[in-house]
């Protein structure tokens, strides 16, 4: 059900044609005995008209041809993908046999876990302190250190802090 | 004064009706593929588009960018397009969603002092309280007029908030009902009537000087 207009709601639907018939005639012979009203409708109609009247200038100014080929390219144009600005890399390069140094990498780290977990068994009788922690090391990356190589390995310490250990091979590379 | 177009309506009515039935065939045609239907679409109601678009925007330019954004989320949404509402129905409201977004985008108003101190004097020139008339008569100076006329209105239109200027754009210039209105703007009729009252009074108010409320003499 709709709700009762109020008298400005029936003067703007009656000046933008939105009443029922039977309602209009009535606005229409209210509207006689009403300056005001008859007012406020002269002035929508002057506003309507003026931007009617501007809104025709507007569009006049339209280059239609050269607005539809715009549109035309731009619907036609392929999709390119989105260039993602490339990362600056960390300035590491492939060192020969690094697979081989990986391994004796992994080894050192099996070593180093096994000398960590040692040291605790022992340290255990003697100390009321926790238990200290084991290290656990695992490679995180192989880097070039110039004439020799080394890999990084992420160590937790004892307080739970991350710890970089740089295990510096002996090999030089870049040599024949 | 303005008459209520009851007989008149009913042959707007039944153009409209046959207008809708040829937009959702070039829309099916459109659908499949046909792109010389889409020049057809776009002849039909570019200019209105623009015409909503200079509505909403500060500028022609804008418009223009406006429109053409709005074509191409057309051409490539159309497949979505069921025919429950009328296409232009449809297209005014990308149109107005796009033109508010290019307003948001854009608000750094920059125009907005120069708008304001034309406005004003603006209406130091139309001091008689009577331009309007002068303005829409077949009158010497009337392409200038015309021209401080259309800044005037586009500066008020600045001046009203998005909602109320969609409104009222869409009504006054589009002539949309209120139910398509409701329909392209997504609120119920009810909103739809009261943001247009109020942006009418904004308006009013603002052009006051070029709105005489007096009967316009027909010499």
């Amino acid at each position: 059900m709709e709700s009762p207009k109020t008298g400005d709601d029936r003067l703007q639907m009656f000046f933008d044609g939105e009443l029922a018939p039977e309602e209009e005639a009535a606005v229409r012979r209210d509207l006689e005995g009403s300056p005001e009203g008859a007012a406020q409708l002269r002035e929508w109609e002057q506003l309507r008209e003026a931007m009617k009247s501007v809104s025709t200038d507007w569009a006049a100014e339209i280059d239609s041809d050269a607005l539809f080929a715009r549109i035309e390219s731009e619907i036609s144009a392929p999709v390119v993908p989105i260039e993602r600005p490339k990362r600056e890399q960390p300035a590491l390069r492939v060192v020969p046999g690094g697979r081989e140094r990986r391994v004796w990498g992994g080894v050192a780290t099996g070593f180093a876990a096994a000398a960590a977990i040692f040291l605790a068994v022992m340290a255990w009788p003697e100390s009321d302190l926790e238990p200290v922690p084991v290290a656990r090391g695992s490679e995180v990356l192989e880097a070039d250190f110039g004439t020799n190589t080394g890999t990084i390995f992420e160590v937790e310490g004892g307080a739970g802090e991350s710890l970089a250990v740089v295990w510096i091979d002996d090999e030089e590379v870049g040599l024949p | 004064m303005n008459q209520p177009l009851s007989n008149a309506s009913k042959s707007k009515e039944a153009s409209e009706e046959s207008s809708k039935k040829g937009d959702h065939d070039l829309v099916q045609r459109v659908q499949a593929g046909d792109s010389a239907a889409f020049r057809t679409l776009f002849d039909k109601y570019h200019r209105r588009a623009f015409a909503v678009a200079m509505g909403v925007v500060k500028n022609e330019d804008d418009a223009l960018d406006a429109v053409q954004e709005a074509f191409v989320k057309v051409h490539k949404n159309i497949h979505k397009f069921q025919g429950s509402s009328a296409f232009y129905t449809w297209l005014y409201r990308i149109v107005m969603n796009v033109s508010i977004d290019h307003v948001r985008r854009t608000s750094r108003r920059k125009s907005l002092d120069f708008d304001e101190r034309a406005l004003h004097e603006e209406s130091e020139v139309a001091g008689d309280g009577a331009m309007l008339p002068r303005v829409t008569n077949a009158n010497p100076g009337k392409a200038a007029l015309r021209a401080e006329l259309g800044s005037a209105i586009q500066a008020a239109l600045g001046e009203l908030p998005e909602h109320h200027r969609a409104v009222i754009v869409l009504r006054e210039i589009e002539g949309m009902s209120y139910e398509e209105m409701a329909e392209a703007l997504d609120v119920p009729k009810g909103t739809i009537m009261s943001r247009l009252f109020h942006a009418r009074k904004k308006m009013q108010a603002a052009l006051a000087p070029y709105l005489s409320g007096e009967a316009v003499s027909e010499d």
